[in-house]
């Protein structure tokens, strides 16, 4: 790789941070592999979430893995010095009749020093687990979603700052839905990915069988961790070392805008979408070895990125469809691009 | 780029709804044309046109498909019964004049009738794509009635379109050919109302290439001739093109008699089948009235009496005006006496459509000449014949001689020889006693007092039962005296000879003057068939002095197709323009257009060739730029490779990212892929420096993966096409 032999050269220099977060980005892929089978893709996807700082809504059935995915995240991170009291990894299982406070943590008196504190709640973790987060009241939606897009938490009028290393996977079962609060597409707006699992193939399914006795999440003991400050070190260095040619940026506004023009659309995506995604591209375009971001990452992000920011007319065909549509011109474009220079 | 590629709205109007007021025009044309006078034509055209461009917006309208159909329907109804008003309202040819008022009535009903036909059919195909089938099918329909009447170059019933054009001095089969595809170019362009125009531009200048190459190629390859041994017109129903029939027609032929005077029988029925056969083509080069109203043309003479009827003459020295045979160069006949003062010196050409034994020529014939035939597919055999032709009637004749002086008594007893049956005597003397006693001893009178009592008592009939007897003649002469031509030229002939005037039964073909409708071409055909009986005068030669019977009981024969007549003889000029001959306007267009048609084919294989060159040199180019590329060289090592793929089918599809292709390439050569990643670092921004080493080395990769795992005749295939790196993307 080229990233390695400049790196080597310059220690200091981007290429060396950049070679480094790559390692990180290796480091927890192997883990997640390495416990959870037939499921790469996710893995990817998850993973370059987590380096873009967004987050992810996982729409899958029950058992699907999910949980042993973000445990799996949770355990690759070693909480070490910086914010030692914030837990690596939280689930919070939304029910009904759950209340913000029951997410955000809430204020109590203590006694002894007369006065109120504040105890943090559950989302003060660096990785959090939101399972069936349709199936909460709206009220504490809104308390999760804006923890989501702030990175803080507001209890009795006082700002409470969330770490900056906050990611958080939310799941929702597409189609027990009777009794649940569908999240409506603003909210929908804050996740940067949303991600439907199928179910995996057959060879990994007999893959996890063989595993039985071992519970899965010891399969990645051994293997090296990850330290907070070197996730955020990577984000940094994605954000600077990879490089996004102006024909890329142009690709995205393209498609947006195609997207929106388009008949059988009624909401197109939003700008805040194509400034989520760039981060991502370029997550993706490291992961895959690269220091520039390349149309194959837009080809690739695409659909996840837009397609639960659509609301499409009543009888449009699917999704996926109406947005390979629209970026098929574009992505043609950037392949002519690069012969014609 | 923009969102235009992806909302554009299926265009509605393809380039077949442009054109379709266009093709509705020129079909309907194409109808009226044989029809009707050219301004109602081209009124019903222009109105079909108009209507055409409605009819979409009719469809638009909330009448449903049924009503729609039948308000066309009714409207066309009540434009033909318009049309019918105007045409028997006697107020409106009063005050118009009936030329204008029918003018007046066919423009308005033409023009309304298919003005709303249009409408009504456009509006339906655009209701239903279905009804395009039969709005196809009309298209061809108008253009294929045009060309009906000409199916295997049959010329037989020339239409308007064939004629106009012979006439002109072009070729018709191209012109018809030309109709044909302009037609086929329509129905095509109208098979080809697509969405995008662009495509169906496309397909459209497709068509039209065909076309040229259609024509351009049938003056190289040549139209396929009329089928072998057939005369090629269609004409005769006995023509087969098969050897094997050759033996059966001959002797039907013999049988009937009919295209060849070679013998005379007398027969109870005399077949009328066939008569309209048309037989030969005759050029008269000079004008020239025969004094009786008729043109003879001897082909043979029976001038020795057998016992029992008039055979060909055995013995030499007699008949020597009639030609034998055919000669194969210039000959002369015996000589007609006094050509210069009671005959005419007059040349004419001979075309034969059917075999004959021997010629025959417009009497009395002087020298006898072939001729190059001018269509071989056509004509048997062409000759001309310089003839003596007789100026003066028989009746100009009286006074003269009868004979010759100079013949031997044994010729003259060879013209003489007559039954010995008395009553033919009897008879002859009974007639002579008719004569008014001034002329009584003119023999020439005498003569011509046979053939007067015999047209005045002879009934003309084809249908006579003389055949079987053992004198027919004395049968027919002192039975009902019905009977045909050669009843009535054996019996003058043997009365003439029992008052001592040399006579013979001359046969051939008789036309009359006024089938000539003035031209100065004349066709014979199988009706045309006739013997006469003729006496020598002397100082004047054989004089035909024909029986016309006054009586008939068959109808006359129907007068020949004048413009067949025409026609064949413009063909047996060759086509040439006689230096004299009409003017013709279109020579110099057809003379452009040909040259034009000629530049037309050269150009177009010169346009493949230097396309082909083109596309070989930038081939070629593509290939070896990386070797001579030093910034670029990602991307033109890239595209050298792209072209390498290409060659093998292996191409990128639209929408498809460079490395989602290659990914999909990797199974022809995964070296691939590295390329591409070097490729798109280059374009794409990647910090990482250019190793040119490196990029050869993919290269050669590629080069030795594509080697190994395409088979090597698809790789030269794709070597060898000019055109492979236009699809490589």
């Amino acid at each position: 790789m080229d990233m390695q032999t400049t790196g080597a050269s310059d220690p200091s220099s981007s290429g060396a941070q950049l070679a480094h977060a790559r390692q990180v980005l290796q480091t927890l892929t192997q883990r997640a592999r390495a416990v959870i089978v037939g499921r790469d893709e996710v893995i990817e996807l998850v993973l370059i979430a987590l380096v873009a700082d967004g987050h992810v809504l996982l729409e899958d059935y029950p058992g699907s893995g999910k949980t042993t995915l973000a445990r799996c995240l949770g355990d690759s991170l070693h909480t070490g010095e910086g914010a030692a009291h914030i837990a690596a990894f939280r689930r919070i299982q939304f029910t009904p009749d759950l209340l913000p406070s029951d997410v955000t943590g809430s204020s109590i008196f203590e006694l002894d020093k007369n006065r109120f504190s504040f105890r943090p709640g559950p989302i003060f973790a660096h990785i959090v687990l939101a399972d069936e987060i349709n199936r909460t009241s709206p009220k504490v939606q809104a308390a999760m979603l804006e923890a989501m897009a702030e990175k803080q938490v507001t209890v009795d009028n006082d700002t409470h700052k969330l770490d900056e290393l906050f990611f958080v996977i939310a799941t929702q079962n597409p189609l027990d839905v009777i009794g649940t609060y569908p999240l409506p597409t603003p909210q929908l707006d804050r996740f940067l990915f949303k991600i439907e699992m199928k179910h995996i193939a057959r060879d990994a399914e007999l893959q996890v069988l063989a595993q039985y006795p071992k519970p899965s999440l010891q399969m990645s003991e051994g293997l090296q961790r990850v330290s907070r400050d070197e996730l955020l070190a990577a984000r940094r260095a994605v954000r600077t070392g990879v490089h996004v040619a102006p024909a890329i940026r142009e690709a995205l506004v393209d498609v947006a805008r195609a997207l929106r023009a388009d008949e059988q659309v009624l909401q197109g995506a939003s700008t805040r979408s194509l400034v989520l995604m760039l981060p991502a591209l370029q997550a993706r375009a490291l992961l895959h070895g690269r220091d520039f971001v390349a149309p194959e990452d837009v080809a690739a992000l695409a659909v996840h990125v837009f397609s639960h920011r659509l609301e499409c007319a009543p009888g449009a065909a699917d999704k996926r469809e109406v947005i390979e549509r629209a970026l098929r011109p574009s992505l043609e474009q950037l392949a002519r691009l690069s012969l014609s220079r | 780029m923009n969102g235009v590629a992806i909302d554009a709205a299926p265009a509605r109007l393809g380039l077949g709804g442009v054109l379709a007021p266009l093709i509705y025009a020129a079909a309907t044309f194409a109808c009226f044309y044989p029809l009707a006078e050219s301004d109602v034509a081209l009124s019903a055209a222009c109105a079909a046109a108009a209507g055409a461009a409605l009819g979409p917006a009719a469809a638009r309208s909330r009448l449903r498909t049924p009503v729609l159909f039948g308000l066309a329907g009714f409207a066309v109804a009540c434009c033909m019964l318009l049309h019918r008003l105007m045409l028997d309202s006697p107020r409106l040819s009063h005050a118009l004049g009936p030329a204008t008022a029918l003018l007046c009535a066919n423009l308005v009903g033409a023009a309304l009738a298919s003005g709303f036909f249009s409408l009504g059919l456009r509006a339906l195909v655009s209701r239903r794509r279905l009804f395009a089938l039969f709005e196809v099918l009309l298209v061809g329909l108008a253009f294929a009635q045009l060309v009906v009447g000409h199916r295997f170059g049959a010329i037989n019933r020339p239409f308007v379109l064939a004629d106009s054009i012979i006439a002109a001095g072009g070729d018709p089969t191209v012109a018809l050919l030309g109709i044909g595809a302009v037609a086929a170019v329509l129905v095509i362009t109208l098979l080809l109302e697509e969405r995008s125009v662009w495509r169906s531009l496309l397909h459209l200048s497709l068509a039209l290439l065909l076309l040229s190459l259609v024509l351009t190629s049938t003056r190289m390859l040549g139209l396929p001739g009329p089928p072998a041994g057939a005369t090629g017109l269609g004409l005769r129903p006995d023509e087969k093109p098969a050897q094997a029939d050759k033996e059966q027609r001959g002797q039907r032929q013999k049988r009937d008699g009919q295209s060849d005077n070679e013998r005379l029988e007398f027969r109870d029925n005399y077949d009328s089948q066939g008569r309209q056969v048309p037989l030969a083509v005759v050029l008269l080069h000079d004008d020239y009235s025969p004094p009786t109203g008729l043109y003879y043309f001897r082909q043979t003479a029976f001038s020795q009496y057998n016992g029992k009827r008039m055979v060909g003459a055995t013995r030499a020295g007699v008949d020597g005006d009639v030609a034998p045979a055919f000669v194969s160069q210039k000959t002369q006949l015996g000589k007609v006496p006094n050509a210069m003062h009671d005959r005419a010196e007059l040349d004419t050409t001979v075309a034969l459509l059917a075999e004959h034994t021997r010629p025959f020529a417009l009497e009395s014939a002087e020298s006898i000449e072939p001729l190059q035939n001018p269509d071989a597919s056509r004509f048997r055999r062409v000759y001309r014949v310089q003839s003596a032709a007789l100026t003066t009637s028989p009746q100009g004749l009286l006074g003269r001689d009868v004979g010759d002086p100079s013949w031997s008594p044994e010729v003259l007893a060879h013209y003489t020889a007559a039954p010995t049956d008395p009553r033919y005597a009897k008879l002859a003397q009974e007639i002579v006693g008719s004569i008014h006693e001034n002329l009584r001893e003119d023999r020439v009178a005498r003569a011509l007092a046979v053939s007067v009592w015999l047209s005045r008592e002879g009934t003309y009939s084809l249908k006579s039962g003389h055949g079987h007897a053992d004198d027919p003649t004395a049968d027919f002469l002192f039975g009902d005296r019905t009977g045909y031509c050669v009843h009535f030229a054996h019996a003058a002939v043997y009365l003439m000879r029992e008052l001592g005037i040399p006579a013979r039964v001359g046969a051939g073909y008789v036309v009359d003057e006024a089938a000539r409708q003035g031209g100065s071409s004349i066709l014979i055909t199988g009706a045309n068939s006739h013997a006469w009986p003729e006496f020598y005068v002397d100082g004047v030669g054989w004089v035909v002095d024909d029986v016309s019977p006054a009586h008939s009981l068959d109808p006359p024969p129907p007068p020949p197709d004048p413009d067949l007549q025409h026609l064949l003889g413009e063909m047996a000029r060759g086509f040439k323009p006689l230096p004299q001959s009409e003017e013709r306007p279109l020579e110099p267009l057809l003379h452009a257009a040909r040259q034009l048609r000629e530049l037309l084919a050269r150009g177009v294989l010169l346009a493949l060739v230097f396309a082909a060159l083109f596309m070989y040199v930038v081939k070629l180019w593509r290939w070896f730029a990386p070797a001579f590329a030093s910034q670029a060289l990602s991307r033109v090592a890239y595209r050298a490779e792209l072209d390498r793929l290409s060659q093998v089918a292996v191409r990128r599809r639209y929408g498809e990212t460079r490395e989602g292709f290659a990914q999909r390439a990797a199974q022809t050569t995964p070296s691939f892929v590295q390329l591409t990643h070097r490729h798109l670092g280059v374009a794409f921004g990647s910090a990482a420096a250019i190793d040119a080493q490196e990029l050869r080395a993919l290269r050669r990769a590629v080069a030795s993966e594509v080697r190994g795992r395409v088979v090597w005749w698809r790789r030269w295939l794709g070597a060898l096409t000019p055109w492979s790196w236009l699809l490589s993307r």
